[in-house]
């Protein structure tokens, strides 16, 4: 690409996206930063991962994305004796003109957005034929191959308390999600609001704010958003950073990372500085957009130690100190330079 | 090339420039250090000025210094580029619009360079080196003044002047000889710490010397005096003996008078010719004229013209001297010793006497000068005396301190370079006897090949104190019981 996309392109991406911003803040109030990285992955079209205690809205945000979308919306409940084919589908004997035969009936992965609530109580396996999903956006049963519905989001939840009989998701597949999101509890302010303004707690009902036309027009502004190779260059180098072996990470990745980040790490942080740029009305990535999707695209796909869980230090710690350390420039200037 | 572009393109101009400045002014900084040192130790050295220069080489090539030190260091456009980015915000359109040759607002102020860090190095460096080549040094890797050879040579002048001047003995002779040959080998080694030490001591010794002979000569001239003046009483009583003819009682007083006279000019010749001969100075010609007549023999005359003369021989001779004789004789004497200690004077030895001219009435004066030759030094004597510190001149230990005019009275034995062997640590070997080692309880575990040295120290409480007199012995050849056990546990793990 050699040219910025059209202001007017732009301006448009940018009203569309931020309507469904606006709806779903409206859905679900107080948390207006999250409800932006998850319109950020949206245009990305990456999968989120959800992490917060019961209760705080994740289900109606997702139920928001669909709507307000205007796409269809599913919900898998995983509990340990889901199989993968209650995720994917199977074939069910039926008759048919006298004639018997196996017919496909498809799993409620195939939605537009699925919501895989507390996905790391289902089996190892379960969560690897939905995580396969995930990546190839089809489904193959029988020798035979389903694709996914386009668009297809997953939006999985997990659960940080009441660990006991959960199979924690492997780092190999919490590498398919784009982000992995913290929702943390609203402030007392926004409790009144919902208390005084909304019976029982429900939201409004989502109105679509967009048809699948206009939801291509929206991700092909993404793609067109421009990213400089300056930018390139600064995620290709947060990226290495979180290696421990790398000779450019910070100390604190050499002690306590075992594994840095993937390449697809630096996939997820271009095309979601991409369409955070979108949103933020510029038709191109800049510094700013990278360092503001990179916690949460570096955060799970830093794979920590024991000595790091010993000393409280986390992913997302070790992806944030990289993201202090690493400079924009690539090279040192002089240390003259005020 | 749009606005952003020569925007940026300026940006790394400045820090280039900046960079360049700042590095080529550490650079300096450091090269001026050197060349100081350098300078400086050229110049402590004894180097002219051309060659108290040549470290300014240092500071012409730093031009070459800063760009090996710069080599792919500095920024290049797109990182400028970056860095104008993020000054203004980090919104990516400064490198977007770099990269397609777009244009974009540009709001962010060209970078600053602090060159002051730098240049306060740089002018330390300069004031350095200023230092370096103004401050007056005196060089002290050159052979010192003291010690080179008009140093020498005048204390071989005093030599000449005093052997001259006095009859030395043979032994006294060969001392002084030998001494300033061994300044000047001190000096051709470059030891001039111990040349100087051979200096002070050689030239102490020799003014010494100088003021017994001097104090002799003054002694000498008291007696010759008194002398006189016996044999003008002498005299004087025998004529009153001769015409005292009439009294017999006269007669015989004036007698005995004329007896005590010359006893007494008898004992004072007696005392002049010991001091003369304990000045060990060559009788003058004018003092030996006047003997011709006191009937000494030709051999006798040439030992007293040199100084070997027997002080009873000279005293029966000057006890036959008339009261004019002896006038003669302590008048040339006077004058001889005068013209000798002036020469020694000349030499850097002595004071000198005041010459015959000058009279009785100056003889105080004299002895003040000798007073003022006596009292100098703040010697630190050591030895056995117990070393007189601070003193007049006159120690008192058995040995003089060491060290110089300055520092002490007497002589004291040159040291050339080497320890004295009286001055080494002083200890006795002490063996220890068996109950003071816990024999029962500890191991032999090997012999050694020489006795052991330690010293014991008894405590009041009667503790026993063992202290080994060196800190490589070879005696320890016993364990006590704990360090058995620390030794078998430290090898057994080595073992395992």
């Amino acid at each position: 690409m050699s040219e910025l996309m059209e202001a007017q392109t732009l301006s448009r991406a940018q009203a569309l996206g931020q309507s469904l911003i606006d709806g779903l803040n409206a859905r679900l109030l107080g948390q207006e930063q999250l409800v932006h990285m998850v319109a950020v992955a949206c245009l990305a079209r990456g999968h989120v991962l959800l992490e917060g205690l019961p209760g705080l809205g994740k289900t109606e945000l997702v139920k928001g994305v669909a709507g307000f979308l205007g796409l269809d919306f599913r919900r898998v409940q995983f509990t340990p004796d889901l199989l993968p084919g209650d995720v994917t589908g199977g074939p069910v004997l039926e008759e048919k003109d006298g004639a018997r035969r196996f017919v496909f009936h498809p799993g409620p992965i195939f939605g537009n957005v699925v919501l895989a609530d507390e996905i790391n109580r289902a089996s190892p396996r379960t969560q690897s034929a939905m995580l396969e999903a995930m990546q190839e956006r089809r489904v193959t049963v029988l020798g035979e191959t389903h694709p996914l519905p386009d668009p297809f989001w997953v939006l999985a939840t997990q659960n940080p308390i009441e660990l006991e009989g959960t199979f924690p998701l492997p780092e190999a597949q919490l590498d398919r999600f784009l982000f992995k999101l913290d929702v943390r509890r609203v402030g007392a302010d926004t409790l009144t609001t919902l208390l005084t303004e909304r019976r029982r707690g429900r939201p409004p009902e989502p109105v679509a704010v967009s048809d699948k036309a206009g939801l291509d027009a929206l991700f092909d502004a993404v793609d067109q958003v421009f990213l400089p190779k300056a930018v390139a260059a600064y995620i290709a180098r947060l990226v290495n950073a979180t290696h421990p072996e790398e000779p450019s990470a910070p100390e604190q990745v050499k002690r306590y990372a075992r594994y840095g980040a993937s390449p697809r790490a630096a996939i997820a942080i271009a095309e979601s500085a991409r369409a955070h740029a979108l949103l933020a009305g510029k038709p191109n990535a800049g510094f700013d957009d990278v360092r503001a999707v990179a916690p949460h695209a570096l955060g799970h796909r830093v794979v920590v130690d024991y000595k790091a869980r010993l000393d409280g230090i986390s992913g997302r710690d070790l992806a944030e100190l990289v993201l202090e350390q690493v400079d924009e420039l690539g090279s040192a200037l002089p240390a003259e330079l005020s | 090339m749009t606005a952003t572009r020569t925007h940026v393109e300026r940006a790394r101009q400045r820090v280039v420039l900046g960079a360049a400045t700042a590095t080529w002014l550490r650079h300096a900084a450091l090269a001026l250090g050197v060349a100081g040192a350098g300078c400086l130790l050229i110049r402590l050295g004894g180097g002219e000025m051309p060659w108290t220069l040549a470290p300014l080489g240092f500071v012409a090539i730093t031009p070459l210094s800063v760009a090996l030190a710069l080599r792919g260091k500095l920024p290049t456009l797109d990182t400028m580029a970056a860095w104008v980015d993020r000054e203004q915000g980090g919104a990516g359109k400064v490198v977007t619009a770099l990269e397609l040759g777009g244009d974009t607002e540009i709001f962010a102020e060209l970078p600053r360079v602090r060159l002051w860090p730098s240049a306060r190095h740089a002018l330390a460096g300069a004031a350095f080196l200023a230092l370096a080549l103004l401050l007056p040094v005196r060089p002290i890797l050159a052979e010192p003044a003291l010690v080179d050879g008009p140093g020498v040579e005048q204390l071989e002048a005093q030599r000449e002047a005093l052997e001259e001047a006095l009859a030395l003995q043979e032994d006294e002779q060969e001392a002084l000889e030998e001494s300033i040959d061994a300044l000047r080998s001190e000096q051709a080694r470059a030891n001039p710490e111990a040349a100087l030490e051979a200096m002070d001591a050689l030239e102490s010794r020799m003014e010494e010397l100088a003021r017994s002979a001097q104090q002799a000569a003054q002694s000498a001239q008291e007696a010759m005096e008194q002398a006189e003046q016996s044999a003008q009483e002498a005299q004087q009583a025998a004529e009153e003996a001769a015409s005292a003819q009439a009294s017999e009682q006269a007669r015989r007083q004036a007698e005995e008078a004329r007896k005590a006279a010359q006893e007494a000019q008898q004992s004072t010749a007696q005392a002049a010719a010991e001091a003369l001969a304990q000045s060990g100075l060559k009788l003058p010609g004018e003092a030996t004229e006047a003997l011709n007549g006191a009937g000494l023999s030709a051999e006798q005359m040439e030992q007293l013209q040199s100084g070997q003369m027997d002080s009873q021989q000279l005293a029966d001779a000057m006890a036959k001297m008339s009261a004019e004789q002896l006038q003669a004789m302590q008048k040339g004497l006077q004058q001889g010793l005068a013209q000798q200690m002036a020469q020694l004077a000349q030499a850097g030895l002595g004071e000198g006497l005041p010459s015959a001219g000058q009279g009785q009435g100056e003889g105080q004066g004299q002895g003040e000068g000798q007073g003022q030759g006596q009292g100098q030094g703040e010697g630190q004597g050591q030895g056995q005396g117990e070393g007189q510190g601070q003193g007049q001149g006159q120690g008192q230990g058995g040995q003089a301190g060491q060290g110089g005019v300055a520092r002490g009275p007497g002589t004291a034995e040159i040291t050339f370079g080497e320890e004295r062997p009286d001055q080494s640590e002083r200890f006795t070997p002490t063996r220890l006897s068996p109950g003071e080692l816990d024999l029962a309880s500890s191991a032999l575990i090997g012999e050694g090949f020489t006795d052991a040295e330690v010293q014991v120290v008894r405590g009041a409480d009667g503790a026993v104190q063992v202290v080994s007199s060196s800190g490589e012995d070879t005696h320890r050849r016993r364990l006590a019981p704990s360090h058995q056990q620390a030794v078998s546990t430290w090898f057994a793990v080595e073992e395992e």
